[in-house]
C-alpha cells in the first residue's frame, strides 16, 4: 500500500487532534459530574438544615404553649375560647409534627455509607423522638 | 543412621525452612512497600495496565518484529517503534518519582495519540485483525486516566 508520507503526517496530527478533542470532552464531562455531585451535596445539606430549623421551631412553639397552659392554670378564669384556642394550636403542631416525621422517614432513614452523614441522621432521629416526647407531655398538660 | 547424621538432616532441614521463610518474609516486604509506594503516587491498577502494555509491545517489536498488518513499518522502521515504546515506558516509569502528576498525566497523552495512530494506520490498511477496535480501547482508557490524573493534581 502506498502512504505518501504527507499522509502519515496526516494521521499522526489527526490522532492528537482526536486525542486532544476526546481529553478535553471527558475533561469537560467529569468536571461537569463532580460539580453536579457538589450540587446535589450542597441540596441535600441545606435540607438537612431546613429539617434542623422545623424541628427547632416545633420545640419552641411546644415550650410556648405549655408555658401558656401553665399561666392560664394559675389564673382563676379559663374561658371557652381560650381552651378552643389552645387545643387549635396543640392540634396543628401535632399535625406540623406529623408531616415532619413522615419527612423524615421518607428522606433521612435510609442507611447511608457516609458515616458522617449517617451521624446526622440518627442525630435527626434522636431529635424527631424528643420532639414526640414533648409534645406527648405537652398533650398531658393540657385541661 | 547415626545420631550425628540425624543430628546434621535435622539442622539443615530447620536451614532450608529458615531461608524458605526468609525469602517469604523478604517477598512480602516487597510487596508492601510497593504497595505503599503506589498509594502514596495514586498509582491505579489502570496505570498500571498502561505501562505493562507498552512495555509488552515494545517486548514483542523487539522479539518477534512488527506486524506488516497494519503498514506500521512503512515509514517508521522496527528499531523507531521500539525505541519510541522503550522510550515511552521509561519516561512513565521515571515519571512516577515527581510530584506533579501532570507529568504522567502528559506521558499517558502521549499513549493515547500511539494507540490512536496505530489503529488509524490499521484501519487504513484494512486489517482484518481486531486491531482498530482495540487501539481504540487502549486510546480511550488512556485518555481516561490522563483526566483522573489531571484531576488529581491538587
Amino acid at each position: 500500500m502506498d502512504l505518501s508520507l504527507e499522509k502519515i503526517l496526516t494521521y499522526l496530527v489527526g490522532s492528537g487532534g482526536i486525542v486532544a478533542g476526546l481529553f478535553y470532552g471527558i475533561k469537560f464531562l467529569y468536571e461537569q459530574l463532580d460539580k453536579r455531585r457538589a450540587d446535589k451535596r450542597t441540596a441535600e445539606e441545606k435540607a438537612y438544615d431546613a429539617i434542623w430549623k422545623l424541628y427547632e421551631a416545633a420545640k419552641a412553639e411546644i415550650e410556648k404553649l405549655k408555658n401558656e397552659i401553665k399561666e392560664l392554670e394559675r389564673g382563676d378564669s379559663l374561658s371557652r375560647p381560650t381552651i378552643s384556642k389552645i387545643y387549635q394550636a396543640v392540634r396543628k403542631l401535632g399535625r406540623q409534627i406529623e408531616i415532619l416525621d413522615s419527612v423524615f422517614i421518607k428522606e433521612f432513614l435510609i442507611q447511608d455509607d457516609d458515616a458522617e452523614k449517617q451521624q446526622l441522621k440518627d442525630a435527626l432521629k434522636k431529635e424527631m423522638e424528643i420532639l414526640w416526647q414533648k409534645f406527648d407531655e405537652l398533650e398531658k398538660c393540657l385541661p | 543412621m547415626t545420631f550425628q547424621t540425624m543430628k546434621m538432616q535435622l539442622e539443615q532441614n530447620i536451614g532450608l525452612k529458615a531461608k524458605v521463610e526468609y525469602i517469604l518474609d523478604l517477598l512480602i516486604e516487597i510487596l508492601l512497600e510497593l504497595k505503599d509506594f503506589s498509594v502514596f503516587h495514586v498509582i491505579t491498577f489502570g496505570e498500571t495496565i498502561l505501562l505493562a502494555l507498552t512495555i509488552f509491545r515494545a517486548l514483542w517489536y523487539a522479539f518477534f518484529g512488527v506486524s506488516n498488518g497494519g503498514n506500521y513499518d512503512y515509514y517508521f522502521s522496527e528499531f523507531a517503534w521500539i525505541c519510541i515504546f522503550v522510550g515511552c515506558s521509561l519516561a512513565h516509569l521515571g515519571s512516577f518519582f515527581f510530584s506533579n502528576v501532570r507529568i504522567r498525566c502528559g506521558i499517558i497523552l502521549i499513549y493515547a495519540v500511539i494507540w490512536t495512530f496505530l489503529g488509524m494506520l490499521a484501519f487504513v490498511a484494512g486489517t482484518t485483525a481486531p486491531a482498530v477496535p482495540t487501539f481504540a480501547v487502549f486510546a480511550l482508557a488512556s485518555i481516561y486516566l490522563a483526566v483522573r490524573l489531571w484531576h488529581e493534581q491538587k
